[in-house]
């Protein structure tokens, strides 16, 4: 991995104010700043990388696998799903749909902090890679929103996520039969954790209802995977709806520091 | 296809997810988009639970007992680990009475 604080990150206007006052903070600051903001959040994502292992390795994949896709994919909804989703045989358009799914705030949280640092290419890059709601609530609740910042955040969390992973896997060959001990059950669980923080207002609970009501029932009609895709459709759209109905509908909330890892 | 395959392509899938945000004009998201994209995964998570509770019918009863309960952890103290360990320990006790 390349040294990601180095000056080819920093917008030019933001060089000459770092050359011109010495009191001004390198972007390496910054960047380590984030980096150590995140720490105490590694006490909740290690465990979850743990059991995101051991949901893995229940649903029978195999090690390398499953390290290389926390490596890679970097998310823990969507990693979970998607060890869940091949399980059962689903296809891998509903495997990438799902996860798609459930990562899209990220397309927000790109959109505001793009907003707020105007970063150049290479920047949005590198930025986007380790992208996350975590990094993005740690980075927002600090002094200054910086670039350099929410890449220090997002690296962090990369490698308590990936140290999580690797410590479940390690710890995995020590199990018993995952099915004896219905370690399949980790998965649901998980999502239950991730996303019970993110459930504020009636709009979010309405979008839960719906949601719920058609996953139950869309499976008698369609196979597994499209009824999950179509009940979280559904379920957004109500929640949209229920908030476009709500007088003006108050700003939501920033995303919840608390949230464990890119729900 | 293999999980190596479907992990690539869930990996490109999200970074392309992730960095449209940072290349995007603003413009190019509608009002009413925003709203609902806020809503996407709170909706799918849901309905990734409910679909895992389907999926075991002769388990539903221990699942939603832990369900609940880590739920109610998960409400109060948000401690991932705490909800994880308190969620399983109800669910394998459920299942042994």
């Amino acid at each position: 991995m390349r040294a990601p604080a180095s000056e080819g990150y920093v917008p030019r206007r933001e060089r000459n104010v770092v050359e011109r006052s010495p009191a001004a903070e390198t972007s390496r600051t910054r960047f380590l700043r984030g980096f150590g903001a995140m720490l105490p959040l590694w006490l909740g994502a290690i465990p979850v990388g743990v059991a995101y292992a051991v949901a893995a390795r229940a649903a029978g994949i195999d090690t390398g696998p499953a390290q290389l896709m926390s490596l890679t994919v970097f998310s823990a909804a969507a990693q979970l799903s998607a060890v869940a989703l091949i399980a059962s045989g689903a296809a891998w358009p509903l495997i990438a749909g799902t996860a798609l799914a459930l990562n899209a705030q990220a397309l927000l949280l790109g959109l505001a902090a793009a907003r707020q640092t105007r970063p150049s290419l290479p920047a949005r890059l590198l930025a986007a890679a380790f992208l996350t709601d975590a990094a993005y609530a740690v980075t927002a609740s600090g002094r200054r929103f910086t670039l350099a910042g929410l890449l220090g955040a997002g690296v962090s969390m990369y490698l308590a996520w990936n140290l999580g992973t690797a410590l479940g896997l390690a710890a995995g060959g020590a199990l018993p039969s995952s099915r004896r001990l219905g370690l399949d059950f980790v998965a649901p669980l998980m999502f239950l954790i991730v996303l019970v923080p993110l459930v504020r207002g009636r709009a979010a609970l309405c979008a839960v209802a719906v949601a719920a009501i058609a996953a139950w029932l869309l499976p008698h009609v369609v196979p597994a995977g499209v009824a999950v895709l179509g009940a979280g459709l559904a379920g957004s759209l109500a929640g949209a709806a229920w908030q476009r109905r709500d007088a003006g509908g108050r700003a939501a909330a920033p995303p919840d520091p608390r949230a464990v890892e890119g729900a | 296809m293999s999980t190596v395959w479907i992990t690539l392509i869930v990996a490109v899938a999200l970074y392309a997810l992730r960095l449209s945000g940072f290349v995007l004009p603003e413009a190019a998201l509608p009002r009413g988009t925003e709203s609902a994209l806020r809503f996407v995964p709170v909706a799918t998570l849901t309905a990734l639970i409910v679909s895992g509770l389907a999926a075991r019918p002769e388990e539903s009863t221990p699942r939603l007992l832990a369900l609940g309960v880590a739920a109610a952890i998960a409400w109060r103290s948000g401690v991932a680990w705490l909800c994880l360990g308190c969620g399983m320990g109800v669910y394998w006790l459920a299942r042994l009475l």
